[in-house]
């Protein structure tokens, strides 16, 4: 169960279901220790797809979530996803206005697709210049806590704010006291962020700092926090008390080049675990060259093909980056000093990243690890 | 005794005799944030008069707060009776019987200049507003008001202190309705949120009990200067921790003293929730 994190959380994206659940069985097959759980979006899918995925990753993943993706609520109801003529509480027209059956049916809807946990729902904070979406989560959450249909499952505590609340003192110390506030239970806290450009690794040092304090703060109140879809951001505050961070197979990963005019060509990007972000698969095999290069043992990489020329796969590609996750989430986890892990981890990409630089391999910009001397900094008080 | 124009009653005892019936005794013990109070004595019945200044107030504005009164049944709480209306002057004004708590409260103390302690009353005062504030919070009630002069201190023992008012603040809190102009709280021990204007919360509470402990065992506020105002209060707690009462008397043992100045942070995540300060205080 979540509180028993932590973990690395794999979301179930864009892509077939088949290869997260072949991604789930072979890593728990291969690293039965690794902590891996997964992650299904509701709204995404019909009810019966969603249990149908849900049950055919609770074979192999720690624990299966169900997320309700209640942000959507403040969406169009065109826009609030497949799951929308079919899932009650996305047809509300006004969940403040009818909590109690808003929280129910977006409890039952998790636990519908069998969900091991449910999370309460929320509306995202710092998106307009009040709190009452915050006091409406937080109002959720006292219901969902309340309600019997929730059973013996545990209960996560749904939070989404944006990046700018997170990075702001006030704001973020006056959501601490209101998240220590909640009745007992963990939190499930979602960060609006503006994506990275490019497919690069999220690193804005105030927020970054932020989540680190709301995961100590939290942890010395007897809480922990999950940070889903915030990818290796995530997993650099595990030390700090958060019992997990979730990543998918990012739809970046189709991300284009910026045509001049007409379409561009796909990027195809590389997760390189050496330097804890992405590059582009062209500029490997120089890379490898590189003195200190580990070729990377995942099952996934034997059918990649880099340099220029031949197929490349977007989902082999992301499995390994998935793959990734999960060794470095045990690597940290399980470290006797997980402080000490993830700074020999950052220190050791940094070096390499050096090493890159000295041996005169010159990398597209965008594939430039900028976000190591910012997670290195982040991580070092 | 030095005389307070603010520490007068209002209504007064001969108006509340009228209104109530009469008393063998009904001694004015002083003026707080919401009415005044009175010693009562009928017969061989002593207890403690409220009067509250809010007139034709509706009975939906504390009928939560009464409710969670009349389930009190703890050492570190006051005992609620009863509550009313009593007609003056044309005007309806709400009344509560309480136990009353012979033996002075904290300010009286401080008023009289003891501030001498020993650890084994200074700990006693925090552990007996401790449990007394879990017991409120059990009931799903903030106190908002913590103050010396809202803890009593049963037959003048600080180990046994009472908490009296606790709730009655959000009362008058929620209507602007007050007939007697008084601040809801008082800043000198409020929560830096609460100065801030922000909903008080449980850890409010322990903030406030924290500064009623540092005072009363110190006999120095931790953070107020004579003449402060509540924006410069809030920036001293929020940029200057205080001073370790360690340094300042015997009066505070090392469990004490860390848990106090743990409940003094200007964060309320920082401060210690009551579990965890028990358990800090027993040294586990």
């Amino acid at each position: 169960m979540p509180s028993r994190g932590p973990v690395f959380l794999a979301h179930q994206g864009a892509q077939a279901p088949i290869l997260l659940e072949n991604f789930l069985l072979a890593t728990a097959a291969e690293h039965p220790d690794w902590p891996v759980a997964a992650t299904v979006f509701l709204p995404r899918y019909t009810p019966a797809t969603s249990a149908e995925i849900v049950s055919n990753f609770q074979s192999s993943a720690r624990y299966v979530l169900a997320d309700p993706e209640t942000h959507r609520m403040l969406d169009p109801f065109a826009e609030r996803g497949r799951g929308r003529h079919h899932l009650g509480y996305l047809q509300e027209s006004d969940p403040r206005a009818n909590r109690q059956r808003f929280v129910d049916a977006v409890l039952r809807a998790q636990i519908e697709a069998g969900a091991d946990a449910v999370i309460s729902p929320w509306l995202t904070h710092g998106t307009r210049r009040t709190s009452a979406h915050l006091r409406a989560t937080f109002r959720f959450a006292e219901l969902a806590a309340e309600r019997a249909i929730i059973g013996d499952r545990e209960l996560l505590f749904g939070v989404a704010v944006t990046e700018d609340v997170v990075a702001d003192d006030n704001e973020r110390g006056e959501l601490i006291d209101d998240l220590v506030d909640l009745p007992e239970g963990n939190v499930y806290l979602r960060i609006q962020v503006t994506p990275p450009t490019s497919f690069g690794q999220y690193a804005v040092p105030s927020v970054l700092a932020g989540m680190r304090e709301i995961a100590r703060a939290l942890e010395a109140n007897g809480r922990r926090v999950i940070y889903p879809q915030m990818g290796l951001a995530g997993w650099l505050t595990v030390p700090d008390g958060a019992f997990g961070f979730g990543s998918g197979i990012s739809a970046s990963m189709q991300r284009f080049v910026a045509p001049a005019s007409g379409f561009g060509r796909p990027l195809e990007w590389y997760f390189l675990p050496q330097v804890l972000g992405f590059v582009l698969r062209s500029e490997v095999p120089d890379i490898s060259d590189v003195t200190g290069y580990d070729e990377c043992e995942c099952p996934y990489c034997e059918d990649l093909t880099f340099g220029i020329g031949a197929g490349w796969s977007r989902d082999v590609a992301g499995l390994h980056y998935l793959w990734w996750c999960s060794e470095l989430a045990d690597e940290v986890t399980n470290a006797p000093n997980r402080v000490a892990a993830l700074r020999d981890r950052l220190e050791a990409s940094r070096e390499f990243w050096s090493a890159i630089q000295a041996s005169r391999v010159l990398l597209d910009e965008r594939s430039e690890p900028r976000h190591l001397a910012i997670w290195s900094a982040a991580t070092a008080a | 005794m030095v005389f307070d124009p603010l520490n007068q009653p209002v209504l007064g005892p001969d108006l509340i005799a009228e209104a109530l019936g009469a008393f063998d005794e009904l001694e004015f013990l002083g003026r707080g944030t919401f009415g005044e109070s009175y010693r009562a004595v009928r017969g061989d019945d002593e207890y403690c008069l409220k009067v509250v200044f809010y007139a034709d107030m509706p009975d939906h504005l504390w009928e939560r707060e009464i409710a969670a009164l009349s389930r009190v049944d703890h050492p570190n709480v006051v005992g609620f009776r009863t509550s009313g209306r009593a007609e003056i002057r044309g005007k309806t004004y709400p009344y509560l019987e309480c136990d009353y708590i012979n033996g002075g409260t904290v300010k009286n103390q401080l008023d009289q200049g003891r501030t001498s302690m020993t650890t084994t009353e200074t700990r006693g005062l925090l552990t007996g507003l401790l449990a007394g504030v879990a017991e409120i919070h059990d009931l799903g009630v903030l106190h908002r008001d913590i103050k010396p002069a809202n803890a009593a201190l049963g037959d003048g023992d600080w180990g046994q202190p009472v908490l009296l008012d606790f709730g009655l603040a959000r009362v008058l809190d929620m209507s602007s309705h007050t007939e007697y102009p008084a601040r809801i709280g008082t800043e000198a021990y409020m929560a830096p949120e609460q100065l801030r204007n922000q909903p008080a919360r449980r850890r409010s509470d322990m903030f406030s009990l924290a500064v009623v402990v540092y005072e009363a065992g110190s006999g120095n506020h931790p953070f107020l200067v004579p003449g402060m105002s509540a924006q410069s209060l809030h920036d001293r707690i929020q940029n200057e921790p205080p001073d370790d009462p360690r340094e300042l008397c015997e009066a505070f043992d090392d469990q004490t003293a860390e848990v106090v100045l743990r409940l003094l942070s200007y964060r309320a995540y920082e401060r210690l929730g009551i579990t965890e300060a028990f358990r800090d205080l027993e040294g586990d």
